[in-house]
């Protein structure tokens, strides 16, 4: 009998079983070890938290067909499947944190946006007079592609000693730095007379294109406590109601604030916390686009006929609005504010928190603490308690008001032993 | 500038939300991050804990998704690739912590003028624990047990978002689970905090 060279055998796939192996695999490997759960991944598993807590029989529910199920194994270990973590949840700090990641997207956009702005002045560079030619063509072809695209910044040179004030952006010259102030800046810009070159940035955000210093006046920024010092490079400065953030694109920049000194290189952020994180890998290799921020069309209001019904009620996209102009216009977000904190509801109790973050950004610290005794007076079950708690420590923390800042962080433990800036009080009342 | 009421729109599909944020809509972007931050926050929050950085981690997650958002291709489900943006941004934090750790026992305990230690004190305690056994974790280990034992995901998804085999993933959770179990077998407010199941009960 003649049998072919090779037998075809199938080997049937098995999720299920391949699982159950996999599963075993690891039991085994826990068998030679102290208290090792049989069930490591028990997917399917009946056994319930407290069973297993107590140390009950888990059994495997994994049925495969004509598989015996494997023998029950007692559980020594404490440990549950899963362990639930409340997750405190609070609509002011998510508010605040959208707030504050549209602000910061705003500013990286500006920054790319003038990246290829301020690309244009070409330095001196050793071209030969025709490449040269056709390049300063090829910029103003550009430039007029560009300007006509974006409603460009205006170009001015600034007067020594004077405040430059934007409302969508400028760009300006200081000696030999070219400097694109954001929306909503405003710069103060000044020589000493040493020839060191400062601009205070009152608010908003700075991109400034500077040589290298050596042998050059020194030039800085100072935006609060913030003071940077360039060494030569490409750098945005930019100033919010949440701090201050440095982004170095070109060469390296020295920042000092109150608790040190740091060297800043290009493609590094500071704070660090903010600097950037790869991204999965979802489309490849291709260069992030540019995102256009096109001014929003303003639309109509609209005005119906008042009938027997109530009107709908704007306060919360009028309140959400106020919150998304809040880093462009601060005036007009905290008139809405104001308005919106005399009624009632979500939009009042989120009001009054935020007109207390502008109060306390201007340094009235009572002002911000009275709106937000008013929160808690107003709203004493407020969802936001936790959060307006937390802001009080914040408030007083900023002021340096040591004794109330001490029953403030204390009030807050007592309060939220299990909340969100449990760490942050409790390191500030270590300091104390 | 004067305030802007605009409609707010629905949108069908992630393709057309992904294309208006594209577009510069800004109320597509806000819709996107109130639709995608609940989440985000739990899991952000359920790997790091109550930190001082929590707040940073959840914002950086964001600015991270909108501006890598013209390269996304749709090859994943949108919530799925933000997931991964958010494990990768807690994964760098974690690495860069764990260098310069601090111990959470060498913090000392705030006075306690109610001086009691009721049940939500314990709770937080244990809670505490649970973090400092997490912190002495191999970064890998720690995001797989956190992502899986108190963010509630899935063995798949684990290793779809940690960006690693299923076996791996299994492996990583195994090896947590048994030192966290190692440590609650010598600290009893950690055991009765995972034997109760969390805060399971609390708040």
């Amino acid at each position: 009998m003649k049998f072919p060279d090779r037998i075809f055998v199938r080997v049937p796939e098995d999720d299920e079983r391949r699982n159950r192996i996999e599963d075993a695999v690891f039991a085994a490997l826990g068998g030679t070890q102290e208290a090792q759960p049989p069930e490591l991944f028990p997917i399917g598993s009946i056994a319930t938290t407290t069973q297993l807590a107590a140390g009950s029989v888990a059994t495997t529910t994994d049925a495969v067909a004509a598989e015996p199920p494997p023998p029950p194994v007692h559980v020594e270990g404490p440990l549950p499947d899963h362990i639930h973590v409340a997750v405190p949840a609070s609509d002011a700090r998510r508010d605040r944190i959208e707030r504050d990641v549209f602000a910061q997207l705003g500013a990286i956009r500006t920054a790319q946006r003038t990246d290829e702005f301020v690309a244009l002045p070409n330095r001196q560079r050793s071209w030969t007079p025709w490449i040269a030619t056709a390049g300063v063509a090829l910029a103003a072809a550009v430039a007029v592609v560009v300007l006509l695209k974006r409603q460009p910044h205006p170009v001015i040179t600034t007067i020594p000693d004077q405040d430059v004030v934007t409302q969508v952006g400028a760009q300006f010259t200081y000696g030999d730095a070219i400097i694109v102030a954001g929306r909503d800046t405003k710069v103060h810009a000044s020589q000493a007379k040493d020839g060191t070159i400062t601009l205070d940035l009152d608010r908003g955000s700075v991109d400034c294109d500077v040589e290298p210093r050596a042998g050059r006046a020194p030039f800085r920024v100072a935006a609060g406590d913030v003071v940077v010092e360039v060494i030569g490079t490409r750098f945005t400065v930019t100033r919010r109601a949440a701090g201050v953030r440095v982004d170095v694109t070109r060469g390296k920049v020295k920042v000092r604030d109150t608790n040190g000194q740091y060297l800043v290189a290009a493609g590094e952020t500071w704070p660090a916390s903010l600097a950037d994180t790869d991204v999965p890998d979802d489309a490849g290799t291709e260069t992030e686009a540019e995102v256009e921020m096109p001014e929003m069309p303003v639309a109509p209001r609209k005005t119906s006929k008042r009938t027997a019904s109530a009107p709908p009620d704007t306060s919360m996209d009028e309140y959400n609005e106020a919150l998304r102009i809040m880093h462009s216009d601060l005036n007009g977000a905290e008139r809405t504010f104001r308005k919106l904190s005399a009624g009632t509801g979500k939009a009042a109790k989120g009001a009054l928190v935020f007109l207390s973050e502008i109060e306390s950004d201007r340094g009235h610290t009572d002002a911000a603490l009275a709106l937000l005794d008013e929160h808690d007076r107003r709203f004493p079950n407020s969802s936001e308690a936790q959060d307006v708690a937390w802001r009080r420590v914040d408030i007083l923390k900023k002021a340096h008001r040591k004794a109330p800042l001490k029953a403030a962080a204390q009030q807050y433990l007592q309060r939220f032993p299990q909340g969100t800036y449990v760490e942050q009080v409790t390191d500030i009342l270590r300091r104390r | 500038m004067g305030l802007e009421i605009v409609p707010r729109p629905s949108y069908a599909d992630d393709r057309e939300l992904v294309a208006a944020c594209l577009r510069g809509d800004h109320v597509a972007e806000r819709a996107l991050f109130r639709r995608e931050y609940a989440r985000i926050n739990a899991t952000v929050y359920r790997i790091v804990g109550a930190t001082r950085e929590t707040d940073d981690l959840v914002q950086e997650t964001f600015i991270a998704v909108f501006r890598a958002l013209p390269r996304f291709r749709h090859e994943s489900k949108l919530s799925t690739w933000i997931d991964r943006i958010a494990v990768r941004v807690v994964f760098h934090h974690i690495t860069a912590r764990r260098r310069a750790t601090v111990p959470l026992e060498s913090i000392a305990e705030p006075e306690d003028s109610a001086g009691s230690l009721d049940q939500r004190a314990q709770a937080r305690e244990g809670l505490r624990r649970l973090y400092g056994a997490l912190a002495d974790l191999k970064p890998e280990a720690r995001m797989a047990f956190a992502l899986y034992a108190i963010d509630g995901r899935s063995i798949n998804e684990v290793a779809e978002l940690t960006e690693t085999t299923r076996i791996t993933a299994k492996t990583r959770i195994w090896r947590a689970r048994k030192e966290v179990e190692r440590k609650a077998a010598r600290d009893p407010v950690l055991a009765s905090y995972l034997a109760a199941g969390g805060d399971r009960g609390e708040r």
